[in-house]
């Protein structure tokens, strides 16, 4: 696979489920409320072309680690978004290939998927420490739209 | 002429009481700001995690505190911590493994 934006992800901002901009105090539910996931790919093949919602086949088994809410940085000029990194601290479970960061609606049913990575430096990831993700601080921050 | 009746006082004899050391009874706090978002297990088996964000202030114990401001995940803004000796720090940082995104999204 390659790293990506799920399709339905993109649907979903186009109509205007989910907005990246920062809030001081983000809640579960609400839609500037997203996630980092540590997946393991053994449990979970990506398909960013049909996936939709957290309960895709597969995904429940290979998250090893979720994060709190995340810190965003408001959406910015040309669609480059942007968020402070994730940190999971003392981590364990099985080896991790993937990264992904999908939008907490409160239940796996609804929690919309939104990014991929399975191509990074330091990915696949062994599980046992800590482990810290840090978005790129070059041109495209975490993505660009 | 009124007698008093004859009650048998007993009174417990007083007990000293026992006092701890402070740091026995509460871990000291040191105000910190992540400079991440943070996450831990707090109960693994039943999936309870605690979290921090990034920028917010927060009080840890000291202990925590400082191994995570060795590891580069916050900045202490109130309090004291013990030095962090060459060994320790080798040893922190061999805990933290980092995944790089650099210029690879979407």
């Amino acid at each position: 696979m390659a790293n990506g934006f799920y399709q339905n992800g993109m649907k979903h901002v186009s109509r205007g489920n989910f907005k990246w901009i920062f809030d001081a105090t983000p809640t579960s539910g609400e839609d500037d409320a997203f996630r980092t996931y540590l997946v393991d790919t053994a449990d979970y093949t990506v398909d960013l072309a049909t996936h939709e919602f957290r309960d895709a086949a597969g995904l429940a088994a290979g998250i090893e680690e979720t994060s709190g809410l995340m810190t965003l940085v408001d959406g910015a000029l040309d669609g480059i978004i942007d968020a402070s990194d994730v940190v999971f601290t003392g981590t364990a479970g099985d080896t991790c290939e993937g990264i992904l960061v999908a939008q907490d609606e409160g239940s796996a049913a609804a929690d919309r998927l939104f990014l991929w990575w399975d191509t990074a430096s330091g990915l696949p990831v062994t599980l046992g420490g800590d482990v810290t993700v840090a978005w790129d601080n070059g041109a495209n921050k975490v993505a660009k739209l | 002429m009124f007698n008093h009746p004859n009650f048998i006082r007993r009174r417990e004899k007083l007990k000293p009481v026992e006092f701890q050391p402070v740091s026995e009874v509460f871990e000291p706090q040191v105000g910190v700001i992540p400079k991440s978002d943070l996450s831990g297990w707090v109960d693994r088996r039943r999936k309870v995690k605690w979290s921090m964000s990034a920028g917010r202030k927060y009080y840890l114990n000291e202990a925590k505190a400082r191994e995570f401001e060795t590891k580069g995940f916050l900045d202490i803004v109130s309090g004291a911590v013990a030095p962090v000796s060459d060994d320790e720090r080798a040893e922190f940082l061999s805990q933290v493994t980092r995944i790089s995104m650099g210029g690879t999204n979407g």
